[in-house]
């Protein structure tokens, strides 16, 4: 039964449903964001890089993402310089009315990250860990004419329990 | 009477200054206008903890005119003016029923303070994804609401003098993740709605944020299509 239908159900008297169900369809493209990071003391916001790849038989979809991010920090006792790479998939509410699809997802996410950390000119110390969590996002995504495709997307994603990211991200790539 | 005046508009500027956020108020349901349809309104909240001059504090007032215009079917657009700020939006309904309507409305705002007390120029920049499904009770009310994540960017120059004067900027992201609801009515094409929204402010634990506030708005008719000869 899909969601559409359930909400026709809802609605009583068989609701009328003008959702464009069926509309198969695959993306995958590059994306810019800016990236929420959360440190000890606040959130950095630094650039990402990502790309994804979404299969959308709505109303549902699965996406996968792969995100780069780097951030340093340099001041007159150390310097900080980490990169963190996450991969995340998730599963979707895929639904709309125009061609325009909006993606509501959640699913796990597991980040690894490399921090440098230097004193002075001797001492220097790597950290590598990696983090699984959780992520969610709502996304909406659309055709560019007949092979090139569109997307934006708010995002959550948590490293652990107590570290949560957020991100805000465009988009371009290829559907067919 | 002049000096009355004058008096009122003093106090309703610093009365705007001390808003230093933008609104949080929800002023939209998910049903679109019709393409070529105007919808134009003025709103009103009480906030509290969308700030950190709000925080434990009194609620504070923001008001806003805004507008709104169909582009397409079930895509329009809506620009907000609110106490020190501004705002774009586009909400797209992605479902229709005989009764529920859902919708996303993504915006963005921005909020620009020239000082308070010692903060010397203020502003923020925020992103705003609520997803919003409206009710229809019956013909001429409805009630709406669903889950927001706001994101804002907030920017703060402190000066102060100890000596020599220094400056300083503070920059700090702010997250809300709530939920709201809004009742509204029709009375012909007018609409009045009254909302009520909670927020946690997950970035930087600074308590709860809540607004309610009450809103009238007016859709004047559908211009007539001409007929094509």
């Amino acid at each position: 039964m899909t969601p559409t239908l359930l909400l026709s159900l809802f609605c009583g008297g068989g609701g009328v449903a003008h959702a464009i169900e069926g509309a198969e369809h695959s993306t995958a493209g590059v994306q810019l964001s800016a990236f929420a990071l959360q440190t000890p003391a606040r959130h950095a916001i630094v650039p990402a890089l990502g790309v994804w790849a979404s299969y959308t038989p709505r109303p549902w979809a699965l996406t996968g993402e792969l995100t780069l991010t780097r951030r340093a920090k340099t001041n007159d006792f150390y310097g900080v310089s980490a990169q963190l790479v996450r991969a995340s998939a998730l599963a979707e509410l895929a639904m709309g009315t125009r061609p325009m699809t909006v993606h509501v997802g959640a699913g796990p996410a597991l980040t690894v990250s490399s921090a440098l950390t230097e004193w002075g000119e001797t001492d220097a110390e790597r950290i590598t860990r990696a983090d699984l969590g959780v992520r969610a996002r709502v996304a909406l995504d659309g055709p560019l004419g007949e092979r090139l495709a569109w997307s934006w997307q708010v995002g959550v994603a948590s490293r652990g329990v107590y570290n949560w990211d957020y991100d805000l991200g465009a988009g371009i790539g290829v559907q067919w | 009477m002049v000096s009355a005046l004058r008096r009122l508009g003093l106090a309703a500027f610093a009365l705007a200054l001390t808003v230093g956020c933008s609104t949080l108020a929800r002023v939209n349901g998910a049903k679109t206008l019709e393409p070529g349809q105007t919808q134009i309104g003025v709103s009103g909240s009480l906030q509290q903890g969308a700030n950190p001059l709000s925080t434990g504090t009194i609620p504070l007032p923001q008001g806003e005119v805004f507008v709104r215009r169909g582009l397409l079917p079930n895509l329009d657009m809506g620009a907000r003016l609110y106490l020190v700020g501004a705002g774009m939006d586009v909400r797209y309904r992605f479902y229709e029923g005989e009764r529920l309507h859902l919708a996303i409305n993504p915006s963005y705002g921005l909020v620009m303070v020239p000082f308070v007390g010692s903060v010397r120029g203020s502003g923020s920049l925020d992103v705003r994804v609520p997803l919003i499904a409206e009710w229809e009770l019956g013909p001429r009310s409805s009630i709406a609401g669903g889950p927001t994540l706001v994101l804002r960017r907030q920017r703060n120059d402190f000066t102060w003098s100890l000596g020599a004067e220094e400056t300083a900027r503070v920059l700090r992201l702010d997250a809300y993740a709530g939920a709201g609801l809004r009742y509204s009515t029709t009375r012909g094409r007018v609409i009045l709605g009254v909302n009520a929204d909670l927020y946690a402010q997950t970035a930087r634990h600074a308590g709860p944020a809540y607004a309610v506030g009450a809103d009238l708005s007016f859709v004047p008719q559908l211009p007539k299509k001409t007929p094509r000869r």
